[in-house]
């Protein structure tokens, strides 16, 4: 008994380092996996609302790690951070 | 004249599956750098076909209709796509991905694509002693039918793990080339004809 009939012989890729085009993808295709500008702006808010506790813990995890290293929130950033694991 | 025999419509070639057999492709997971730094927050919420949730895991999941792939698509650029029977599929669905990306306003290039991991599955039709199997090839084997029904052999050469059911179906995963997947079949099939479980 033999199988393997539905197998599918695809040639090997080529693997290239270079940048490819996409040019030749159909964009058309592609359309309906993109949100017009009322659906982006409806689901901005509802993204937002559901997670406004995770974007608040986001900012005030930013401004405890800055009021920790003594610098201020403009300032926050690699020096900061170094700062703060040896404090 | 290669020797050849037929399996519904289509032929399989016995100089390469001198078994009879070729393994179906299962899944294919690639990887592939789109080079640009992405903001998640902004595809997940420009997409319809995205999902974001950042407590859970720090990607965009991203899925498509053809081919019918999902792809994690992570802030470094760097992009996994799964589910691809083939790697031409597989290379395929990363680039739609690829161009979604660029038509979210990213400029997303397409470097470095590689294939990560092929899983195929065949079934050789006769039961299998997994006992007797696991014994005679300890070195390979890892059998505990309490944990997990079926024999785990990590064959050496090709770099190949099969999972060996007494059913007679067997998974090959681990290969990199498809190639080896053939491979690591017809090196188990004279072992799993050997080990067959007569009936009683």
């Amino acid at each position: 008994m033999l199988s393997g009939a539905n197998v599918e012989y695809d040639l090997p890729i080529p693997i290239k380092d270079e940048s490819e085009t996409l040019s030749d993808i159909d964009d058309a295709e592609l359309d309906v996996y993109i949100h017009n500008e009322e659906e982006k702006n409806m689901k901005k808010t509802l993204w937002e609302r559901a997670y406004r506790e995770y974007l608040e813990e986001l900012l005030a995890a930013e401004k405890a790690a800055a009021a920790a290293a003594g610098i201020g929130t403009d300032r926050y950033g690699p020096l900061a951070k170094r700062l703060t694991k040896q404090g | 004249m290669a020797e050849q025999a037929l399996e519904g419509s289509q032929p399989v070639d016995l100089t390469k599956h001198p078994s009879g057999i070729v393994p179906t492709l299962q899944n294919i997971v690639s990887t592939v750098s789109l080079d640009c730094k992405l903001e998640l927050k902004s595809i997940a919420l420009q997409a319809r076909n995205a999902e974001y949730n950042p407590k859970r895991f720090a990607a965009v999941i991203m899925r498509i209709r053809e081919p019918k792939t999902t792809a994690l698509i992570f802030a470094s650029g760097k992009m996994v796509c799964t589910g691809a029977k083939s790697e031409q599929q597989s290379k395929l669905a990363a680039r739609k991905y690829a161009r979604i990306i660029q038509k979210l306003g990213f400029p997303a290039k397409f470097k470095d694509f590689k294939i990560q991991n092929i899983v195929g599955s065949c079934d050789v039709k006769f039961p299998i002693r997994l006992e007797g199997l696991a014994y005679s090839h300890g070195a390979f084997s890892s059998y505990e039918p309490e944990l997990f029904p079926g024999l785990i052999y990590r064959m050496k050469q090709p770099k190949i793990v099969l999972l060996i059911f007494v059913s007679g179906k067997i998974v090959l995963t681990g290969a990199k080339v498809r190639d080896e997947t053939y491979t690591a079949f017809e090196n188990i099939y004279p072992v799993l004809t050997e080990f067959r479980k007569n009936q009683q």
